[in-house]
């Protein structure tokens, strides 16, 4: 029995005050990506599964919102969105939108609704908003195949700007992460936030370039308008790859908000990691 | 490292948590900001502070503090404690779920800990998809569940429902179904909290059955229960949580012991035998105190089912003179009242022809026989035929869960035992029993 099994004393854990979790970074998350992946169709399939009209409903929401602000924009105020087709420019920003504000809304919920699995079983905790940024991403697609829909519709060739496409959606995916993650640990630590989640997207929707066009600001608000939403910035790119050179590209505006979210993206990470090492105090 | 850490599979030294109640964190902050805006204009004012600054006093409660206790490789630990003693709270910190305030902790080896067996059901979910989905929570990958999927299907045994939802479940077939899970997991040290309550009987047996042979393969056991029989069967040590503290900790059957006797309060505090004003007789002879023994001749509080228990009755002559020609019946009663048994001198045709002028009345029970329950009970004693001391209802008391029958299985439908046995065959046996029950 002298002789020390090199598995043994590896295996010693030890438990201390203020323990801090110290897997919250991208190496637990591919440990454990098979449970992510899981929790990510779990969701996917209980937001369809007994709906009657079921993976209809993800087109149903940016669908109905476009017919109902196009008909009352058509009829009371008419942005001038260029060669564009008003309803298309629209969608572009709500489907955008849309992923932006199911971030925000379902990473409130990703650590709070899984309260009862943390409190029992030793899980890093952010595998949760892991995998609700996953679901998001997917029921991001629906949609998506939505705007493709209305370019035939509508006759709109791509043009050589598409091939930027890549870097607006990988823009779009990295503040679906930064709202999760941010959010998936403030609601824990902030019962409030959940009250506040639709206010603020409420606001947001008036202060993104959804149904009008970014035009409408005034050059010398863009980088600053850029700097304080920059959803503005992403859509703005999001709209030049789609529909081509014709629709002006600011690139201050663009600049302006790709900077925002570096920072925000820098504080997102900063406020999980604060947050998730004492999360086991506000559970 | 020593040697005798290798051995140890869980150290824990000084451990304390403490659970604060404060307000939420934006109030606090708020009242932090206002707390600070009032001494500014207290100083303003030229106040005289008393010194004492203001500190926000830290409402809450340390739940324990101070544990210390080791526990071997391959060991079986029982946990005991009331309800908010904190047994629980002791496993999360051990299973990383909860962080404590102070001392630490060592664990050596995989940790499978089973808080709350199906934490994480899906509700939606089939069985088998739960089977992964909880496996995967509890640590496993896909490729290894594939591994297991068969052994878990048996030991569930829900046969076709396995691929329905889990909502169309029975509590019992889902506390199978997760118990399946959590039964094959391999690790070194396994935390059970209350997992041998849940379910019917048979599912409990085999439960117990997984239990034995996760002992048999060496495993470090941890074990929170309230069924006493099952920490006194499988555990090699047992530990009591009591207010804030361990309040034992050592051999089972000692350790349950003293725990069940603490229940009952004293009753030497409310008004004793002694005093008793309530009581019938000529008072030639008063029962004074009474106390229960086991075999062994160890004062216990709560007997339970199938001790050797000794009723001791200490009584007291009214004068020096021996005691001639005594009869003495002790009743047993439900807490409510309805007669249950009678032990008495006369139904045995032996009375004490003579006896001290103080002394003790030993009421010898080989088998105990009554359930774990509360109970009253009350006696009579006659000297030369005439009541001398009788309180129908002296004493209360309480049962504890005992085996009377030795086979780990208590009947918890049956008030009382009593030795008995089963046969089948052929109508001889029968017409014998009714032969037996037309003379009964």
């Amino acid at each position: 029995m002298s002789t020390i099994l090199p598995e043994q004393s590896l295996n010693v854990a030890v438990i201390e005050p203020d323990g801090t979790s110290s897997d919250l970074g991208l190496g637990t998350l591919w440990a454990r990506r098979e449970l992510v992946l899981m929790l990510a169709m779990r969701s996917i399939r209980v937001r369809y599964r007994d709906t009657s009209l079921g993976i209809l409903w993800a087109f149903a929401q940016p669908l109905i919102y476009m017919i109902v602000i196009s008909t009352f924009f058509g009829l009371i105020a008419r942005f001038d969105t260029g060669p564009i087709p008003y309803p298309l420019h629209l969608l572009t920003g709500l489907v955008a939108f849309q992923l932006l504000t199911k971030s925000i809304g379902e990473g409130s919920n990703a650590i709070t609704g899984n309260r009862g699995i943390l409190q029992m079983i030793y899980i890093p905790p952010v595998v949760f908003p892991a995998a609700s940024v996953i679901s998001s991403l997917i029921d991001f697609l629906f949609p998506a195949i939505l705007i493709v829909f209305f370019l035939t519709y509508y006759a709109i060739i791509p043009t050589w700007t598409l091939a930027y496409l890549p870097i607006a959606l990988l823009w779009l995916a990295i503040m679906c992460i930064a709202a999760q993650i941010t959010m998936s640990v403030l609601a824990v630590r902030f019962t409030d936030t959940r009250v506040l989640v639709p206010i603020v997207s409420q606001l947001l929707f008036f202060a993104t370039p959804i149904f009008y066009p970014v035009t409408i600001i005034p050059d010398g608000y863009l980088i600053a308008y850029g700097l304080i939403n920059p959803m503005a910035g992403v859509i703005e790119l999001l709209r030049w790859c789609l529909f081509g050179p014709e629709q002006a590209l600011h690139l201050d505006l663009v600049a302006a908000s790709a900077l925002s979210t570096l920072v925000i993206t820098v504080v997102s990470i900063a406020v999980f990691r604060s947050i998730a090492r004492r999360l086991h105090r506000y559970l | 490292m020593g040697r005798n850490d290798q051995q140890c599979a869980i150290r824990v030294e000084d451990l304390g948590i403490f659970f604060d109640s404060e307000p939420p964190a934006l109030r606090r902050a708020a009242a932090r900001l206002l707390d600070r805006g009032t001494s500014q204009l207290r100083r303003l004012l030229k106040e005289q502070s008393n010194g004492s600054a203001t500190v926000a006093p830290v409402s809450g409660k340390w739940v324990f503090r101070h544990l210390a206790f080791d526990v071997s490789k391959g060991e079986v630990f029982g946990i005991i404690g009331g309800n908010g003693s904190g047994k629980t709270t002791l496993l999360k910190i051990l299973s990383r779920v909860l962080y404590p305030s102070e001392g630490r902790a060592e664990i050596r080896g995989r940790v499978a800990s089973l808080l709350a067996v199906g934490t994480g059901f899906n509700q939606e979910f089939t069985g088998r998809e739960n089977v992964y989905l909880n496996g995967m929570i509890l640590g496993l990958s896909r490729a290894e569940i594939d591994r297991r999927f068969d052994g878990i299907a048996e030991f569930a045994d829900i046969g076709e429902q396995l691929d329905e939802p889990v909502k169309t479940y029975s509590s019992g077939m889902r506390a199978r179904l997760a118990f399946a899970v959590a039964a094959q997991l391999d690790s070194d040290i396994v935390m059970l909290d209350e997992v041998l309550s849940v379910g019917d009987a048979g599912f409990r047996q085999r439960c117990l059955d997984v239990v034995r042979n996760m002992k048999r393969g060496g495993r470090t056991i941890l074990l929170v229960s309230h069924n006493m029989s099952a920490i006194d069967n499988f555990c090699d040590r047992a530990m009591v949580i009591r207010g804030g503290g361990i309040a034992d900790l050592g051999e089972p059957k000692a350790v349950i012991r003293n725990y069940l006797d603490s229940f009952v309060p004293s009753e030497r505090e409310a008004v004793a035998l002694r005093d008793r004003q309530d009581r019938d007789g000529t008072g030639r002879l008063l029962i004074t105190d009474y106390g229960f023994e086991t075999a062994s001749g160890m004062a216990v509080r709560v007997p339970r089912a199938g001790d050797d228990l000794t009723i001791l009755l200490d009584y007291e002559g009214a004068d020096q003179a021996p005691i001639e020609q005594v009869e003495i019946g002790f009743a047993v009663t439900t807490e409510e009242g309805s007669k249950l048994i009678r032990f008495s001198t006369e139904s045995l045709a032996s009375p004490f022809a003579r006896i001290p002028p103080s002394g003790r009345f030993r009421l010898h029970i080989p088998r105990f026989p009554l359930a774990e329950g509360k109970y009253a009970a009350g006696f009579r004693v006659t000297v030369g035929g005439e009541v001398a001391d009788y309180i129908p209802d002296a004493i209360t008391f309480e049962v504890g869960r005992g085996d009377y029958f030795g086979t780990g299985y208590i009947d918890q439908h049956s008030p009382v035992y009593v030795p008995h046995d089963w046969h089948a065959g052929a109508a001889a046996v029968e017409t014998r029993i009714r032969a037996v029950a037309e003379v009964g």
